[in-house]
Formats: structure tokens, C-alpha cells, sequence
């Protein structure tokens, strides 16, 4: 090989250590992947075990197995309550199931916006999901309540959640259109796009806050703060196949966002179909977000601080983040909800100041302790 | 199975970048496209890229039409390094390289993807690196790792494939020392013996006239020569194009033509339509 007459540098192994190398590369990589996975599983299952066993209600290791094992027509010698049985299948199980699956969505949401913009600092918030989510419910929640007629609480709900849906839909997509600039996507006019989007919203979430009586003003703090109370079987039975589709279809885009980490040019130049991906992710983070933040409320932390966190432990190969994302969100918002609900028991913390405020501080430790290593990004 | 551009044309808003262009780029060949700023060069070479569509005309690969052919199968074929690259996230370098394996994720697999983007590595010199981080790379190095990307992309390690092959070198040694300079040109022109055909963006002239088989020289979005750098390094196409007077002498050992450009700069010299540039720059 012709470069062989080149003066090459001390650390340049002969031609025979090479395929070992790589084979340690692989195998190592293999490892982690494994590890990873693996270990954010467990914590995954963990924190559920503990969040749907922990309450006012306390139900044993051995009850809970019983009710399981119940519903699936088995009966065992420990036998629990009915009381215990109905708390944990119509109010605890739908609560972790929709913190798994929200919190799944919104970190690897964050994940997949992060890579499509090329930017740590993006998050689904950041294109308007969000905050057109917040606005359109708090609208909601402000006008239902001036219909000639009064409406039960369930449908009020459920107006709210689905104006919350549609905004959220609005907001990217509006984002989105016009940051098409004949048929390319300008990355820093969406940034852009997404900063006065939100402004808007926000402006008019303001707005119909000054225009709110107290029992709404309540409502609309409860609703920006984010809760998993709202969780039943019924409305997870709507949300859940939206936030299960992201999760399993966002990480099949893994390789195509590595490519478009290099640039949108060289992801063309690579065969990637750039603007069907980057369509594709929005469409799935835009109904996938939408549909968790019209359960929860708006809960901001989660999808901008785990794709990171991960970054900085795992490397930013979309093919794992993506993935390791969506565990660790779901853990992180267990977690999270398991703190809201018994630090203060029997009064429960909004589920949003609980994450940022385990979160932001961690966040920040971590940042300096990169700027020092100096392998921050 | 050739890359032409057949008379394209390419104009944002009013201003016409490329004029009526007509250029092949031939398998077992090494093009060197040369020009001064704003000629248009990296126009051209977002067209032969199917990065952007002409306005008039049609860049062609093989028979076909270079935007019908199927993404994935035209990167197998088709490949660019670009001049620099905005790699925000701190990938290792040996997963840069693989990235270039992405068109082949339907025709390979991960043992071989990793021995070919090994070969790669190799072949730019940067074994080395494989373990570093990309964001710790100086810009030579980066440069280097990206042409090792683009070889895995077009099959180019050791093993030769059995079609032609085309790639696209956007100003490669712009960030490169003496000796890289001539290691990549060098490879350059190796490939052209694996039955690629290969299309380098120049600004050295004499860089050029050492490798390249043929050189079209554009200027003003129009192509005003091309053919064997004998043929077109000659006094009178300098001073044309780059209003700079010059001596062309024989290199001492190749006997290739060799430009010595005179210091003072002809006072009428016609500095590219500012306009031009900065509608190109975009």
C-alpha cells in the first residue's frame, strides 16, 4: 500500500494487530450496548415494583404477586383485598404504566430532535410541542367553563386533553411549514421559529391566566406543573398506542440520524432520504409528545436532561441513545412520581417541580464536572 | 458508466451560478476542477452530487437521470467529501467511519462493514485515531477521517468491487500538510485504478497539474477549458482567468507543467462579481 512509504506516526500498529483491535472494539461495543440496556431494564423494573407497591394502601410483595397471579385466574395461598386488588389495578398500575410510557416518550423524543437538529440544546419544547400543548389547554380549560351549559367533569378532561393533542399537532407542524425553505429544512429558522412560537403561546397562556376565576387558575397550575394522576385504563387505551409507536419506530431512525449528525449534505450524499426522516421523526415526536403532555401537563426536564446525561455515559451513537433514552426517561419519571407522591404523603407534589428539582441540580454537577475534564459536548 | 454533467445550468433568484456546463467524469480518471472564488466549482460539484437539481440541463449517472436512481444505490456509487463537516456530537473516529457503511446496510454485514471501514482507516493513515474521540481531532486529521468514511461508503478498502465508482473531493487539501497533501492526491489517483473516477475541486495549481489527468478550469460560472494539463496550464489561460501574470516552467522530475506566478498583480485584474460570490456562498 502506498502509504506505507510515509513516515507514520509511533502509536500505528503493524498490519497484524489490526483485525484484534477490532475485534476488542466490537466485542466491547457489543458489552456495552448489553450493559446498558440491561441495567437501565432492571432499574426500569425496579422502580415500577416499588411505585406500584408504595402508598396509603400497603400492599406486600407477596399480596401484589396474588393480584397478578389473580387476574390471570390463579389463585395462591396468600389471598389480598378487594380494596387492595381495586387500588392497585384502577389507580396505581395505570399510574406507572403512564409514567413508563411518558416518560419513554419524552426523553426519546428529546433524544431524536437533539440529533435531527444537530444540537444538545433542542428538546420537543423547543419546536412548540409543549408550549402549543399548554397553550391550547389552558385556553380550554378558560373557555369550557363560558358554554351556556355546564359539562361533567369526565368530558371537561377530556376537552382539555384533546385541545392540548391538537395544539401540540399545531404548534410543530406551524413550525415546521415555515422553516421549509424550498424544500430544505433551515435548522436555525426552525430554532428560530420555535423560540417566537413560544413566545406567542406562553403570552397567551398569560393572558388566560388574567382572565381566569380561582378554581381555573388552580387548574392551569396543576396543568403546567404535570401530574400522573389523571391516569386511567380509558385514556391510556387512546394515548398509549401513540407513545408505543414512537418508541418502537424512533430507534429503527438511529442510523439515519448518525448520518445526519454529520450534516444534512452528507446524509444526502450517504442515501439517507433526509427530508422523509426528518418528517417522519417530527410527525412521530410531534403525536407521541402531544399525546403524553395531554395526560400529564406539561412536564419540560426530562427530555432535554436524559439524552444528554446519556451522551456524556454512553456515547452519541443514535442506535443505543435512542433506546437507553426511553428507559431512563421512564425510570427517571417512576421515580420521580414515587418521590411526589410520598415525600409529602398524604399531599402530593407536582410531578414537574419534582423532576426539575432533582434534575437541574444533577444537570449542573454534571456540566461542571465535564467543563473541567473538558469533554463537555 | 460515467458522471456527466450535460449542459447544466444553475441560477438562484436572479443570479446564474453555472452557465451551460458540460463535463465527464470518467472511470480509471482523475479530474481537477480549478477556478477562482465564485466561479462556481462548488456549485458543480452540488449538482454532479445530486445535492442540488439544475435549473437546465441534467447531471446523468450511467444512462440514467442521477435523481432517479434509489438513494441508497446511488451512495454505493457516489460519494463526496465535503470541505468540512459540523460533527457537533463527540462520536468516536471509528464510528465516523462506519457511518459511511450506511448505504450497505441491506447488502453487508457488521463484521464486514468493520473490516472495510478498517481498511479505510488504513489507507488515509489514521489507524491510529480509531479510539479517539472526532471532537479532539485537529482539522487535517478530520479531514482524513472523512475521506476514510467516503472510501467505506464506496467500497474502498482493499478488496476491489466489480463496478465503476465515483467520488467527489471538495477541496480535500485545504487543511493538510505537505505530506498529507500528496498522500491524499496520491490516493486520488490510486483509486483511479480500482476503476474510480475521481472529480477534485482544486485552489493549487501546480497540485493539480502533478495528479490530475484532465482540468477544467471555470470561471465566471462558465467552463473555459478543459483537457490534459498541458493543454490548458498555459500563460495565456492564468492570465485570463485569475488576472495573474505567470511563467510556466517543466517539473524538474515528472516534466509536467509548472506554474510560477510573477508577484506583481496586473492592476485591471477583475475580481469575481461580489454579488456572485456571496449568492454562492450560501
Amino acid at each position: 500500500m502506498s502509504v506505507t512509504t510515509l513516515p507514520r506516526p509511533a502509536e500505528a500498529t503493524a498490519g497484524t494487530a489490526a483485525p484484534e483491535r477490532l475485534c476488542a472494539w466490537a466485542a466491547r461495543e457489543r458489552r456495552k450496548r448489553a450493559a446498558v440496556l440491561g441495567g437501565l431494564t432492571l432499574l426500569l423494573a425496579a422502580l415500577a415494583m416499588i411505585s406500584v407497591a408504595t402508598g396509603a394502601v400497603s400492599v406486600s410483595p407477596a399480596e401484589l404477586g396474588a393480584i397478578f397471579l389473580g387476574k390471570l385466574g390463579l389463585t395462591t395461598s396468600v389471598e389480598a383485598s378487594r380494596v387492595q386488588e381495586a387500588v392497585i389495578w384502577s389507580i396505581r398500575l395505570p399510574r406507572v404504566v403512564l409514567g413508563i410510557l411518558a416518560g419513554a416518550t419524552l426523553a426519546i423524543g428529546g433524544a431524536a430532535i437533539q440529533g435531527l437538529f444537530r444540537n444538545p440544546l433542542a428538546e420537543p419544547g423547543l419546536i412548540g410541542t409543549s408550549s402549543g400543548a399548554a397553550m391550547a389547554a389552558v385556553i380550554a380549560i378558560v373557555a369550557v367553563t363560558h358554554l351556556p351549559f355546564t359539562l361533567p367533569a369526565a368530558a371537561m378532561s377530556w376537552i382539555v386533553s384533546l385541545a392540548a393533542f391538537a395544539g401540540a399537532l399545531a404548534a410543530t407542524f406551524l413550525v415546521y411549514r415555515l422553516s421549509l425553505v424550498g424544500g430544505r429544512t433551515m435548522v436555525a429558522t426552525m430554532l428560530l421559529t420555535g423560540i417566537a412560537v413560544n413566545a406567542l403561546a406562553f403570552s397567551v397562556v398569560g393572558l388566560m391566566m388574567f382572565l381566569a376565576d380561582d378554581a381555573q387558575l388552580r387548574t392551569i397550575a396543576f396543568w403546567n406543573l404535570g401530574s400522573l394522576t389523571p391516569a386511567n385504563w380509558s385514556s391510556l387505551a387512546v394515548v398509549a398506542p401513540l407513545m408505543v409507536i414512537a418508541c418502537v419506530a424512533l430507534p429503527m431512525m438511529g442510523r439515519a440520524m448518525d448520518a445526519l449528525a454529520l450534516g444534512e449534505a452528507e446524509a444526502h450524499h450517504l442515501g439517507v432520504a433526509v427530508q422523509r426522516v426528518r418528517f417522519l421523526t417530527v410527525l412521530l415526536v410531534a403525536l407521541s409528545v402531544g399525546a403524553a403532555v395531554s395526560v400529564t401537563g406539561v412536564i419540560s426536564f426530562v427530555g432535554l436532561v436524559v439524552p444528554h446525561l446519556l451522551r456524556l455515559a454512553v456515547g452519541p451513537n443514535h442506535r443505543l441513545l435512542l433506546p437507553a433514552s426511553a428507559l431512563l426517561g421512564a425510570a427517571l419519571l417512576v421515580g420521580a412520581d414515587l418521590l411526589a407522591r410520598t415525600i409529602a404523603a398524604p399531599a402530593e407534589l407536582p410531578l414537574g417541580v419534582v423532576t426539575a428539582l432533582l434534575g437541574a441540580p444533577y444537570f449542573l454537577w454534571l456540566l461542571i464536572r465535564e467543563r473541567e475534564r473538558g469533554t463537555l459536548l | 458508466m460515467s458522471l456527466s454533467a450535460c449542459g447544466v445550468s444553475f441560477a438562484v433568484r436572479s443570479a446564474q451560478l453555472l452557465h451551460d456546463v458540460t463535463l465527464k467524469v470518467e472511470p480509471g480518471q482523475l479530474l481537477a476542477v480549478l477556478g477562482p472564488n465564485g466561479a462556481g466549482k462548488s456549485t458543480l460539484l452540488r449538482l454532479l452530487s445530486g445535492e442540488a437539481s439544475p435549473t437546465g440541463g441534467a447531471v446523468r449517472l450511467g444512462e440514467a437521470d442521477l435523481h432517479a436512481w434509489e438513494p441508497q444505490d446511488r451512495a454505493r456509487r457516489l460519494g463526496v467529501l465535503p470541505q468540512s463537516s459540523a460533527l457537533n456530537f463527540p462520536y468516536p473516529v471509528f464510528e465516523v467511519v462506519l457511518m459511511g457503511r450506511l448505504p450497505h446496510a441491506r447488502h453487508s454485514d457488521p463484521v464486514r462493514d468493520q473490516r472495510v471501514a478498517w481498511e479505510c482507516l488504513e489507507r488515509v493513515d489514521a489507524t491510529h485515531l480509531a479510539e479517539r474521540r472526532y471532537s479532539t481531532l485537529s482539522g487535517g486529521e478530520r479531514q482524513r477521517i472523512h475521506l476514510a468514511r467516503v472510501l467505506a461508503q464506496l467500497d474502498g478498502g482493499a478488496g476491489a468491487a466489480d463496478e465503476p465508482r465515483f467520488l467527489l473531493l471538495d477541496e480535500p487539501t485545504s487543511a493538510l500538510d505537505l505530506a498529507h497533501q500528496h498522500l491524499v492526491l496520491r490516493l486520488a489517483k490510486e483509486l483511479t485504478g480500482e476503476d474510480f473516477g475521481v472529480l477534485a475541486v482544486l485552489h493549487d495549481i501546480n497540485l493539480a497539474a502533478l495528479y490530475a489527468d484532465r482540468i477544467a478550469v471555470l470561471c465566471k460560472g462558465r467552463l473555459m477549458r478543459c483537457g490534459t494539463p498541458e493543454e490548458v496550464l498555459t500563460k495565456h489561460c492564468i492570465q485570463s482567468v485569475y488576472g495573474v501574470d505567470s511563467t510556466i516552467i517543466c517539473h524538474p522530475t515528472t516534466g509536467c507543467p509548472f506554474l510560477i506566478p510573477h508577484p506583481n498583480v496586473a492592476p485591471e485584474i477583475e475580481l469575481a462579481n461580489p454579488k456572485l460570490a456571496a449568492d454562492h456562498s450560501e
